[in-house]
């Protein structure tokens, strides 16, 4: 079964659907047009050409990006074109990237603060947990990510690839019911890449739901159960991992030659 | 006496004689500082903001504001304000209050480029990653982006102490007994204006001395301890929650 069932009306049981959005920056349409839907449990996988609109697409899951026009549903309820007031609009925004946690390429981790400060700071602030409680279950969250004796560490004194693993840990203590990554791996350097992908993997077999956009064609092949090619602001083609061993679209004949 | 260069006789007894003056004079100098600087502090995080606004005509009237400014001559100000501002406006200035006024006026609006600058300098990343994990703006302001603009901004607010210290000789001309003021009733009464002028100038610089590795005390306590910070700051809010 597709999990991406362009332009249908089947998609009921998705625990995130973007319908038929548009994106455009100035008068680049980056965009133009596309569905998605995320089964709970989920792997999908989002590659394709630089400029194409993969982050564009997966920031607007989240709403980081809000698109022009279309609609976003997260566990049936409606978080886009916004429903409520602007007050409130707000606190739906915030309740909803609660739920999801993103990785940047960049790590985009807080230098003013040690990696269990990271970890922390929305298990307090957004969660409202205690001080014991919150760093209790940020610990847990390092230890997951193979980081237990870097607590105490600040982000420039770690690795590229401990750093992610600090920025998962940080998504991942929330306990998100859906994990967004934006090339994790493309800021490493090769020797690094590995551990970052192992704790995806390990993710992946523990049944996170995950959206994942990524040039690591070998991660895609291993985890992904739907692999979306984007390119020119559409989902060129998608499907299972067929999609990677036997395309069917030239241009995504032409991409994967190019990577592989 | 005549005057000449050549053997002028120094009389630096003088700066002894009136040296409560000249105490006085220092302390008035820092109180009204301290009082502008504290104040154009506060001010200059929302000109700043505003200053930033997508919402054009509150930045427009920030710049406006910042641009106006800088270009009147701060004694000009102090003698509008106090001579000419009470007039049409019926506030009754002292010579502290309008002297605190411009000051702070014109010092808000340096420090909020400051603060512009010091926010700009912070990774648009850094936003989007609190954001993502649910923070609202106001939290994601408070918690990530200004406890890092904080770092970039302490070491030029210290040379604006400075600079708040100095440009409040100033407001001498209006009759504020501070430190400039006095030296110069004290010349008035001894004549004796290179020794009187020579402790004020010492005392200027003395003060600035004091300051700067104050500055960078703090900016590296500032660095060191922000982790810290957070914790105190959760716990604090953890028991405000627990009160409620």
């Amino acid at each position: 079964m597709s999990p991406t069932v362009a332009g249908s009306s089947s998609n009921a049981g998705a625990l995130l659907e973007l319908r038929d959005v548009h994106k455009a920056f100035g008068h680049v349409e980056v965009i133009k047009g596309v569905t998605v839907a995320v089964r709970k449990g989920e792997h999908v996988v989002i590659f394709g050409p630089s400029g194409g609109g993969k982050s564009t697409l997966l920031r607007m899951m989240n709403l980081l990006e809000e698109p022009d026009e279309g609609t976003l549903t997260f566990e049936g309820k409606q978080y886009f074109p916004h429903t409520e007031n602007v007050l409130n609009r707000h606190l739906a925004l915030q309740k909803l990237r609660s739920q999801i946690g993103m990785v940047f390429q960049r790590f985009n981790l807080y230098p003013h603060l040690d990696a269990l400060h990271n970890v922390t700071l929305a298990l307090t602030d957004v969660k409202k947990m205690g001080w014991k409680a919150a760093r209790k279950k940020a610990e847990a969250s390092l230890v997951e990510v193979g980081l237990k004796d870097r607590m105490d560490h600040y982000p420039a004194q770690l690795s590229g690839g401990q750093q992610q693993r600090v920025a998962i840990a940080r998504a991942l203590a929330m306990d998100p019911k859906l994990m967004l990554f934006d090339e994790p791996t493309s800021a490493l350097d090769p020797e690094l890449i590995g551990e970052v992908l192992g704790v995806m993997e390990r993710l992946a077999r523990e049944g996170m739901t995950m959206v994942v956009v990524t040039h690591e064609m070998g991660f895609a092949r291993k985890v992904g159960d739907s692999l979306l090619f984007v390119s020119g602001g559409v989902i060129a083609e998608s499907g299972g991992r067929e999609v990677l061993s036997d395309p069917r679209e030239p241009r995504t004949k032409a991409f994967l030659e190019a990577v592989l | 006496m005549s005057w000449n260069p050549t053997n002028y006789e120094f009389a630096w007894n003088v700066v002894w004689q009136y040296r409560e003056w000249l105490v006085a004079g220092t302390l008035l100098t820092l109180k009204i500082a301290a009082v502008s600087m504290a104040l154009a502090m506060i001010l200059a995080l929302p000109l700043a903001l505003a200053r930033m606004s997508r919402f054009m005509p509150l930045s427009l009237v920030t710049q406006f504001y910042v641009a106006v400014m800088r270009a009147i001559p701060l004694l000009v100000f102090i003698l509008w304000a106090y001579y000419g501002l009470t007039l049409i406006s019926g506030i009754q200035f002292d010579p502290f209050g309008a002297g605190v006024f411009c000051l702070t006026a014109q010092y808000s609006a340096w420090l909020s480029e400051i603060y512009r600058a010091g926010l700009q300098a912070i990774d648009k990343g850094q936003r989007e990653a609190a954001l993502s994990t649910g923070l609202s703006r106001s939290r994601a302001f408070a918690r990530v982006i200004w406890p890092q603009a904080w770092r970039i901004i302490i070491p030029p607010l210290a040379s604006n102490f400075i600079g708040i210290i100095k440009d409040s000789s100033l407001v001498g001309i209006i009759g504020l007994n501070e430190l400039m003021r006095q030296a110069q009733i004290a010349d008035s009464l001894s004549f004796r204006p290179f020794e009187l002028f020579t402790a004020a100038m010492v005392i200027y610089i003395a003060l600035a001395l004091v300051i700067s590795p104050l500055a960078s005390l703090v900016e590296r306590r500032a660095a060191r301890s922000l982790s810290v910070q957070t914790r105190r700051a959760t716990r604090h809010q953890r028991s405000l929650g627990a009160a409620a």
